[in-house]
């Protein structure tokens, strides 16, 4: 499996490591504890996790690489990766020359 | 001053390794490493910061993603949005960095004696690396100056090449690249790289030579 | 040369072998199968169940009988294909699966006992009431059944991994891969062409209409050939691996070369040229030496000039076989019958029989074979595609040999594993490509296109279309010539050519020794789908993975359900395509290569001094440094003595050191950590707590504030990597408005621990710059200076509960600064001491390490709650009030000591002395232990049931494993100085 790293190009899945569901919201942590986000909604995040068949978004760490974190969209059942794209505060970093990638 | 040990003492010394009696195809030097200092800026510190950077290396700042400048004294790795890999033949390098960078540009990080860093060259030295880098290392794909963070045999290294193979180039000819590789794991890539060289036959130039 | 060589074939040089022990000669270009042909040898081994004679039945990949033991000792290999082994000089191949000898061979009285080991036999062995009996059978059965042994020496050779990128990768290259080849690679596209032979060309090698153009491809840039090379299997992302055999070929591989390399090739586009493989018609006793494709049998003539045997029959349905009478009778080798199930023929197939003089009977079918262990001559009957053949009209004809043909099953594999279901045709009786879903193409007899002249068309079509859609304006070459031919183009659909009361046992599956009866059996016991079928028979499970024989156990079972083949449906193909040795999966990654070894600046100097490492993760650290002939135990116990009697060193440049920076590192760690970290002041370190989200204890370590606005975080060994990328990750996802920067520093940095009473001296010794009194550097001190000149951090941190300081220096200069930190050390008697003294320090001081960190335990459990805020948010504290985490009846940390003397197991678990049940109810368990020096006793940490109220209590540390139980009592972890008054000296 190839992840089209926005950085680095398409890359082999042995450098990266997968960093789970992405679709998950971290609850407020100043709502808690004593107010706003209640256990279930920590528990939510923690624990549950959808397993959906199909479109999938996931996060990927480019360990072995320029160490971004991703967002990945990966279809679960062909493993055709839609897309990735920077998660953090360099998602709108536009590299001054892409070079092309193979 | 106490003495500073590289890790591949007693494994770097000069020496041909010929198996068929043909002409060695790589040629492996372990570069004296002076300064090696990594920068990282705040986004909206990126400009300013490659201005500093470029001005105390006299090097240009690196042209986008994955590329690099240099020169002969030092040379910008760009390795990540906003984050930079300088090398400079100046010992006060991290110093000079840390003093015009301060934290609300950026972050200066001292890496010299974290990585060691090997020059690879020679006719056969995309052949001997394509053993262990997933990376497509054909040089419309990856030009000189190009920097790339991968792993071979499970080991970082973060690579930038140097030359393509074209005559008259390099000493030896052909391709040449730097790769810098985490102290600790640097003897066992070393044993990797000579083992994976150990076809095309290699040459040890002595330390620092390159 | 005597034998079946052919008088006309040109000789190359002698090469000699031996077979079980017996001198051969061959010639240069010869397979082991060939060159063991030309000397009359019919015999190759016994057959897996029945232990039948076997001989020589492909000339190819697809060979399911002649399979031998190659080499001997470190380098034999069992189970290779005589068909596909080059012939080298001093080549030594052995015959398998027989006892005592190939010719005679008594376990052939299996094929007696055939009822009792047909279709199931395993299953209902297993499976059924005789279950017990398996265990008694069990030895003799596996002696009976097999293949080849493998050699449990290790492998002397080399192999190595390949990284390969291309616009186009062709696999195969007959006619139609080496046309897609070259018009690729004209169009300008970075071309592959491999192909398993050692010469390309397929079926048009050595002739000039392949040659030339091959040459011409070797000499362009941007083309890589690679023969030898079996491409094997299709993945993800048009990922092709595929094994190359650089040096099977040769008696041992030539200094520095590997045996076998193995490629990753990632290509745009893929053409699949893979050709197709014959199979044979099933008859009565269709395994007897002497039968053989008809194709093989052409092979051996052209390519190799020897004859298949001197008086030939054939039997086909289709026309393409009689290629090989024509091949056979331009060698002069005596056809005596040709025997066609059709009626019709094609007007080229019989002028060829008509030239051969054979006698031509359509309308006929083998139905078995005759003679004794090998072929004397055929049964033949007269054969309606209805009726099937005649239950009375027979004759015999003789026959040393009989060339089949039942059509051609295109090498859909790689098709298959990156398409969709095959599509069945039925005038071709063939499954052919189904839809591609990755990019690839097929040309030539995998795509059905049996015809020379078509496959070169469509070969160049395929290449063309392949380079146009990498964006290559296409630039086709010349289309050589191609000899006009008989084709397979539609065989008559007769799979089990016996009549109704056929005779002697037929085979589908010759590797496995899989029936006609069995597949029969197979539908009657009602395992009827294709999956069924295939793991109820192991038919098409053998090494040969069913390349002749699978479309004929689906023709077998649709005659039996009264489906089309295409509505019984086929299995999917998975990698490989044939056998990969595993050494060429693990490429170097074997022996002190397996995984890379990580050391540290003082890797040497520990080596040196006859340190015994050990393994910490990746990382290599000092266990011991014995003297003389010290047990470990004898060894630690001095250490940790001297420590804290004088003063000792440690190495600790594993433990993960992160540099963390900006302006708003504080208030990140602050988050990160569970107690607070915004008051740190400059020049300080602290001992952290990390949680997990879900709020149960995951890091500790020290962090130390070097400026307002940088951090040195140090973590375990074991969690460097990990701590990095989850800080990495609240950067990113979490908490993205924070400016701090984080990068790995555990590499440049060379970590000393000195430790003990005398530690303050030592260090005052030799460092340059920093006030080393007690006021100046206070406990959880940090002070830059220098030692001999090189800068240095030094903190006042103790895990030993001595007086301790730790040493940060550059790595490089990390065995210089070592050196002479001892050096300083001499007259207070300082020793290195290792992690095992390190591990009798901390236990006796109750510090929590690994073993009590292990993912279920939180800072409560570990007496370490006054350490998780309760007035601030960090990762964790959502979770860390739940209930569960709260449970006083939660295990939690305690000491143990030995009453009885005996040493506890770590890992014991702890019972009431009183406790008769078995087994006991467990109350806890062991997590770490040690002989103390201080107190001169096994002591232990472990995790109890409400520990702390248990203090004083008597229980019983037991280890049923190894029937070990140890008397222990409940006293606090803190065993040694629990004021902490020496580390505050």
């Amino acid at each position: 499996m190839l992840i089209p790293c926005p950085h680095c190009g398409p890359r082999d899945l042995g450098e990266f490591t997968y960093g789970g569901d992405a679709t998950r919201d971290r609850p407020d942590p100043h709502s808690s504890p004593g107010g706003g986000a209640s256990a279930e909604d920590w528990c939510g995040y923690v624990f549950y996790r959808d397993n959906p068949r199909g479109r999938h978004v996931e996060y990927w760490h480019h360990g072995q690489g320029c160490r971004l974190w991703l967002k990945v969209v990966r279809d679960t059942v062909t493993h055709k990766i839609e897309g990735a794209e920077i998660v953090g505060p360099w998602a709108d970093a536009e590299p001054k020359k892409q070079r092309g990638a193979a | 001053m106490l003495d500073a040990i590289s890790p591949l003492n007693g494994h770097n010394a000069a020496r041909v390794h010929r198996p068929g009696g043909n002409e060695p195809g790589v040629t492996l030097t372990e570069r004296e490493l002076v300064s090696l200092v990594q920068v990282a800026a705040w986004p909206d510190s990126v400009e300013q910061v490659e201005g500093i950077i470029a001005s105390l290396t006299r090097c240009a700042p690196p042209q986008g993603a994955n590329s690099s400048s240099g020169t002969a004294e030092g040379a910008i790795l760009a390795l990540a949005p906003g984050r930079y890999l300088v090398e400079s033949r100046d010992p006060r390098l991290a110093a000079q960095l840390a003093e015009q960078i301060p934290a609300a540009l950026g972050a200066v990080t001292d890496l010299s004696h974290a990585r060691v860093a090997i020059r690879v060259a020679g006719p056969d030295v995309v052949w001997v690396l394509s053993k262990g880098l997933a990376l497509d290392l054909h040089p419309a794909v990856l030009p000189p100056m190009t920097v790339a963070q991968s792993a071979i045999h499970e080991v970082g290294v973060i690579l930038r090449r140097l030359s393509a193979d074209k005559p008259g180039g390099d000493k030896h000819g052909g391709d040449s690249f730097d790769l810098y590789v985490y102290r600790g794991f640097a003897l066992s890539f070393w044993d990797w790289l000579t083992e994976a060289a150990s076809e095309t036959g290699y040459i040890v130039e002595p330390p620092g030579s390159a | 040369m005597s034998g079946y060589r052919l008088e006309s074939a040109r000789i190359g040089d002698t090469v000699n072998f031996t077979f079980d022990g017996k001198r051969y000669q061959g010639v240069a270009g010869d397979t082991l199968a060939s060159a063991l042909l030309a000397n009359g040898v019919d015999l190759f081994g016994r057959s897996f169940k029945y232990h039948r004679p076997r001989g020589l039945f492909s000339a190819g990949v697809e060979e399911p009988s002649a399979l031998v033991t190659l080499g001997c000792g470190a380098r034999a290999e069992p189970n290779t294909r005589a068909t596909v082994v080059e012939l080298f000089e001093g080549l030594e191949a052995t015959s398998q699966n027989r006892w005592p000898s190939l010719a005679l061979d008594v376990m052939a009285v299996n094929g007696l006992a055939g009822p009792i080991l047909s279709a199931g036999f395993y299953y209902k062995t297993f499976m059924g009431p005789t279950r017990k009996a398996w265990k008694f059978y069990e030895h003799f059965i596996r002696k009976a059944a097999g293949l080849g042994k493998a050699s449990f020496l290790p492998d002397p050779d080399r192999y190595e991994e390949m990284n390969a990128f291309c616009d186009v990768l062709v696999v195969g290259a007959g006619p139609a891969g080496m046309m897609a080849a070259m018009t690729a690679a004209n169009s300008g596209a970075r071309v592959i062409l491999a192909d398993e032979q050692s010469t390309l060309g397929g079926n048009l090698r050595d002739s000039a209409v392949a040659t030339n153009p091959l040459a011409k491809l070797s000499a362009t840039d941007e083309v890589t050939l690679l023969p030898r090379t079996t491409v094997y299997g299709y993945y993800d992302d048009n990922t092709l691996g595929a094994v190359e055999r650089v040096a099977d070929h040769l008696p041992a591989p030539v200094k520095g070369q590997p045996r076998e390399r193995h490629w990753t090739i990632r290509a745009r586009q893929v053409v699949i040229a893979t050709g197709a493989i014959e199979r044979p018609i099933v008859f009565g006793d269709n395994d007897k030496p002497g039968v053989m494709l008809a194709d093989a049998g052409r092979l051996y003539v052209e390519r190799h000039g020897v004859a298949p045997g001197r008086q030939v029959a054939l039997f086909t349905n289709n026309d393409g076989a009689y290629r090989s009478v024509a091949a056979l009778s331009a060698a002069g080798v005596a056809i005596t019958a040709i025997v066609e199930a059709r009626q019709e023929i094609g007007d080229q197939a019989r002028r060829i029989a008509a030239a051969s003089g054979a006698e031509l009977l359509t309308g006929h079918v083998v139905t078995r074979a005759l003679g004794g262990q090998s072929l004397s001559g055929i049964a033949v009957a007269t054969f309606d595609p209805k009726q099937g053949a005649s239950e009375s009209a027979h004759r015999h004809v003789a026959a040393d040999c009989l060339l089949v043909s039942g059509g051609w099953t295109p090498t859909l594999h790689l098709a298959s594993q990156a398409g969709g279901p095959a599509r069945w045709d039925d005038t071709l009786t063939a499954f052919l490509p189904g839809e591609a879903l990755q990019p690839w193409r097929a040309a030539g007899a995998c795509n059905g296109t049996f015809a020379t002249a078509t496959a070169l068309d469509q070969g160049a079509a395929a290449g063309a279309a392949a380079a146009a859609a990498c964006g290559f304006a296409s630039n086709a070459p010349d289309l050589p010539q191609a000899d006009d031919e008989p084709v397979a183009e539609a065989p008559l659909p007769v799979w089990d050519a016996r009549p109704k009361h056929g005779k002697g046992k037929a085979f589908v599956d010759l590797q496995h020794d899989v029936t006609a009866a069995d597949v029969s059996l197979a539908h009657r016991e009602g395992f009827r789908s294709v999956e069924h079928l295939k793991r109820y028979t192991t038919l098409g499970m053998a090494t040969d993975q069913g390349k002749t024989s699978n479309v004929i156990g689906l023709a077998l079972m649709a005659r039996e359900r009264q489906l089309s083949i295409p509505e019984v449906g086929t299995t999917r193909f998975r990698p490989p395509y044939t056998p990969v040795s595993l050494g060429a999966l693990a490429g170097q990654a074997r022996g002190a290569n397996f995984r890379p070894t990580r050391r540290t600046a003082l890797h040497d100097w520990h080596e040196a001094k006859g340190a015994e490492m050990q393994a910490a993760g990746l990382w290599m650290r000092p266990r011991i440094y014995p003297q003389g002939g010290e047990t470990v135990e004898q060894a630690y116990v001095r250490e940790a003595r001297q420590v804290r009697q004088s003063v000792g060193m440690v190495d600790v440049s594993t433990l993960g050191k992160i540099d963390v920076q900006g302006p708003d590192a504080a208030e990140f760690l602050n988050r990160v950590y569970s107690n607070g970290f915004l008051k740190l002041p400059e020049g300080k370190a602290r001992y952290g707590l990390m949680l997990r989200e879900d709020g149960f204890l995951w890091d500790d370590g020290t962090t130390w504030r070097l400026s307002e606005a940088r951090f040195l975080m140090t973590t375990t060994t074991a969690n460097a990597a990990p701590v990095l990328s989850q800080l990495e990750f609240l950067l990113a996802a979490v908490w993205p408005e924070l400016k701090v920067a984080v990068t790995s520093v555990t590499e440049q940095w060379a970590g000393m621990a000195v430790s003990g009473p005398k530690s303050r001296d030592v260090i005052a010794a030799v460092v340059d710059d920093i006030d080393m009194s007690n006021e100046a550097l206070p406990f959880m001190g940090v002070r830059a200076g220098h030692i001999g000149g090189v800068p240095v951090l030094v903190a006042r941190l103790s895990f030993s509960g001595e007086l301790a300081y730790e040493v940060y220096c550059g790595a490089h200069h990390g065995a210089a600064v070592w050196t002479r930190l001892l050096e300083a050390g001499e007259p207070f008697g300082m020793i290195p001491y290792g992690v095992e003294a390190l591990g009798t320090l901390r236990i006796e001081k109750g510090h929590v390490a690994g073993p009590e960190l292990d993912g279920r335990t939180t800072a409560e459990d570990l007496g370490l709650a006054a350490m998780v805020s309760t007035r601030k948010h960090f990762i964790g504290s959502a979770m860390v009030q739940r209930e569960g985490l709260t449970d006083p009846q939660r295990l939690k940390l305690v000491g143990f000591v030995s009453t009885d003397g005996g040493k506890i197991r770590p890992g014991a678990h702890l019972v009431a002395a009183n406790d008769t049940a078995s087994p006991p109810r467990s109350l806890g368990h062991i997590t770490s232990v040690t002989y103390s020096p201080a107190l001169e006793k096994y002591i232990a940490l472990g995790l109890l049931e409400d520990g702390p109220s248990r203090l004083g209590a008597k229980l019983v540390a037991t280890y049923p494993l190894k029937n070990i139980d140890v008397a222990v009592e409940v006293v606090s972890p803190h065993f040694f100085d629990p004021e902490g008054s020496r580390m505050h000296a």
